[in-house]
Order: structure tokens, then sequence, then C-alpha cells
């Protein structure tokens, strides 16, 4: 397959899909509640929402790898790169799995706190308005536009460089997944009141991240897999 | 249809709905939403309400019941002061105490000693019942990381009763 590959269109994919995950780790910066809540915000030591989006960042992580993954085969042997990959997958994975668990759980943490705010009126109500109600929805939705326009160069430059590419279901299922995520998200944000974007955003990160969890299970155990047959 | 042809169609397909989501927040006027009187907008919150309850930050308060002129000091958070990481983390800026109103008239007034505090959260004032309110015999204060001073009085020469919700077993 690796004969045929057009190495600038997957170079380009791979580049793509590093933008991606940069773009989402660094949401964080700009994608949230606004200047003035967010002062408030860290002044009372409160976490402030925008996880959704850097949520997302744990998906197209996987896509990165497994996209690298295919490009080290263009460098490295295959005889060494079937060796260390099933290690380093098994590795990145586990690891994986663990940061994103606990990650649910800081999304889980911040969500009891905002509901439980907004449902006790007046002062927590009053509360949550003045450090949660003001989520820059536009920025994430523009953050969102950007990511959705880079994955779909991303899956497009994938299969000019090979239309194999199609052929690899686990592939196709991991971008297809990471596609969804982003839909989720995207639904999530626009679809309810404004005020409550904080919540939804927070909800939105919590299925991201647990689909991030299987996809990290279905790797290990590949991995596992990959390891006990290297050794047999 | 070959492969090629689905992976076309489904992109289309995503990118059309993303677009479709996009343009509904876009057109969405947030600053139509009644800020005020939220527990009338959404009745479903009850339901909500019930399932974190028994997750939400409470406040430790001395009393269940509450049922004449008193004053209480609220300590602080004790992680959120402590000089560990590992500690803060465990902290809660927020806590909460919900008073529900069994009989008379009561008022209720929390001062919260944290310096940053929104000015609505540093004195928060009340009194039950309030006929401004859905649950006109209910109201919560927030508790925010340094405390402050919970004081309770009943309203005239009536005896009243309040007691905190999480344990209205306790309250006799």
């Amino acid at each position: 397959m690796l004969e045929k590959l057009r190495r600038p269109f997957f170079i380009i994919a791979l580049i793509l899909i590093l933008f991606v995950v940069l773009i989402e780790i660094g949401s964080m910066m700009w994608v949230g509640v606004g200047e003035k809540t967010g002062q408030v915000a860290s002044a009372l030591d409160v976490d402030t929402p925008g996880y959704g989006i850097i949520y997302l960042s744990f998906l197209d992580g996987f896509v990165f790898y497994i996209t690298l993954l295919i490009g080290l085969a263009l460098l490295i042997p295959e005889r060494i790169q079937g060796r260390i990959q099933g290690c380093f997958t098994l590795i990145i994975s586990f690891f994986g799995c663990l940061g994103i668990i606990v990650s649910i759980i800081i999304a889980l943490v911040l969500l009891i706190l905002m509901v439980t705010l907004l449902l006790a009126p007046i002062f927590g109500t009053i509360a949550y308005f003045a450090i949660y109600g003001d989520f820059d929805r536009s920025g994430a939705a523009i953050t969102l536009s950007i990511i959705m326009v880079l994955k779909i160069a991303f899956v497009i430059c994938l299969v000019l460089a090979h239309q194999r590419f199609l052929q690899n279901k686990g592939l196709v299922l991991l971008v297809l997944t990471s596609l969804v995520g982003n839909l989720i998200i995207s639904f999530l944000h626009n679809f309810v009141p404004g005020p409550l974007v904080s919540i939804t955003d927070t909800i939105a990160a919590i299925i991201v991240a647990i689909l991030a969890v299987i996809w990290a299970i279905i790797l290990m155990i590949g991995a596992i897999i990959a390891i006990i047959k290297a050794i047999h | 249809m070959s492969s090629t042809k689905i992976l076309i169609v489904v992109l289309i397909l995503i990118a059309l709905l993303f677009v479709i989501f996009v343009v509904r927040g876009g057109f969405r006027d947030d600053k139509q939403t009644d800020r005020t009187n939220w527990s009338k907008e959404a009745p479903w919150t009850k339901t909500i309400e019930d399932v974190f309850s028994s997750l939400k930050p409470k406040v430790e308060l001395k009393r269940k019941c509450y049922s004449s002129s008193i004053e209480e000091d609220i300590a602080p958070d004790e992680y959120l002061q402590s000089a560990s990481m590992l500690q803060r983390l465990r902290g809660k800026p927020f806590r909460t105490a919900t008073f529900h109103l069994l009989r008379g008239s009561a008022s209720i007034k929390y001062e919260d000693r944290t310096e940053d505090a929104i000015d609505k959260l540093k004195e928060q004032e009340f009194e039950l019942p309030d006929p401004d309110r859905d649950d006109k015999n209910q109201c919560s204060i927030v508790v925010l990381k340094k405390g402050g001073k919970l004081t309770f009085s009943c309203k005239g020469t009536n005896p009243c009763k309040v007691y905190v919700t999480d344990n209205p077993k306790d309250c006799n």
C-alpha cells in the first residue's frame, strides 16, 4: 500500500490533524466565559467551563496517533515498527485512558457544582448567572467551525493520499467518531438558551470523553493482541 | 455505491448538520432569557434537583431547625485554606443551604467574609414566605470559600419554624 501512497497529501493530512489537536488544546485560552466573569471565577477559586472543545483533543489525539503510525511506516522498517507499535500503543492507550477518566471526574464535579447552583434560588442562581451565565458561544462556534473545516480537509487529503485508507475500518470509524464529537458539542452549544450553555458544554465534554475512553480501550485491546502475536 | 461516494455523502451530511447547528445558535437571542425567574421558567428543574441533591456541596450548619433568633458562624472551607495543592482540589468554592419554612414567617440574613465575592453574594437577605417566588416557603443561601455569619430571626411576635431541607427528619 505504501508504494502507491501520495506522500505530499499524506503529510498535509498529518499536519492538518496536528493543527486540529493544537487548536483544541489551546481553545481553553479563548473559549469559555467572558473576561469579567472569568476574573470573578478566578478570584473565587472556581473552575470555568469550556471543556467541550479541549476534551475533543482526546479523540483527535488518537486520530493523530494512528495517522502518525501509518506515516512512521514510511521511515521505519516494517519489522521494527511491528515490534514497537504494540508496546507504544499499549502505553499511550493505558495512560490516555487513565487521564481521560480523571478528566471525566473533573468535568462531572463542575457539572454538579453548576447544576446545584442554578437550582438553588435565589442566591445560588445569582452566583450561577454571575460566573457561568455568559458562555462565549460565538467564540466556541468559530473554533468548532475551524476545527470542522480542518477535519474535513484532513479526510479529503487522506483519501487523496491513498483510497485504500477507506478500507481501514478502524481509522474510518475513529475519524467518524471525531466528526460526530464535533457535531455533539456544536448541537449542545447551540440548541439551549445562552445561560445554560456552560452546563451543556460540560455535558458535551463528558460525552466526548466517554467516546475517547471507549477508543482508548479498543486501542489497548488491539495493542495487547499485537504484543501477544509478536511474542509468539 | 463506491466507498468514496459514501464518504462524500457522509461528509456533506456532517457539514450540513454542523452549519444548521451553528446558524441556529447564531440567531438565538439570549438577551430575552429571563434571568431573574429561572425556576418559574423551567418546571423540570425539580426532577434534576432531586437527582443532584445528594451530590451537591452542602454547608455544615450547627442546627437542622431554626425557631428563635440566633446568630451562627459558618466556618471557611478547610480544604481551600490548605497550602497543599491536593487538599485544595478537594475544596468546595460554593456550598449551599436551603431553608424551608414550616410555620410563621422568618427573616434570614447571611454575610459572607470572602473579599472578592460578587456584591449580591456578600450580603444575602430574604424573608420567608416570599410571595414573589414560585416556591414561596423555600430559599437557598450560597456560602463562599471563607464562610460568614448567618442571622436568623422570626418576624413579628408569632413563633416560626424553619428547617434545613437536607435533614427535614431531624427537625422536631
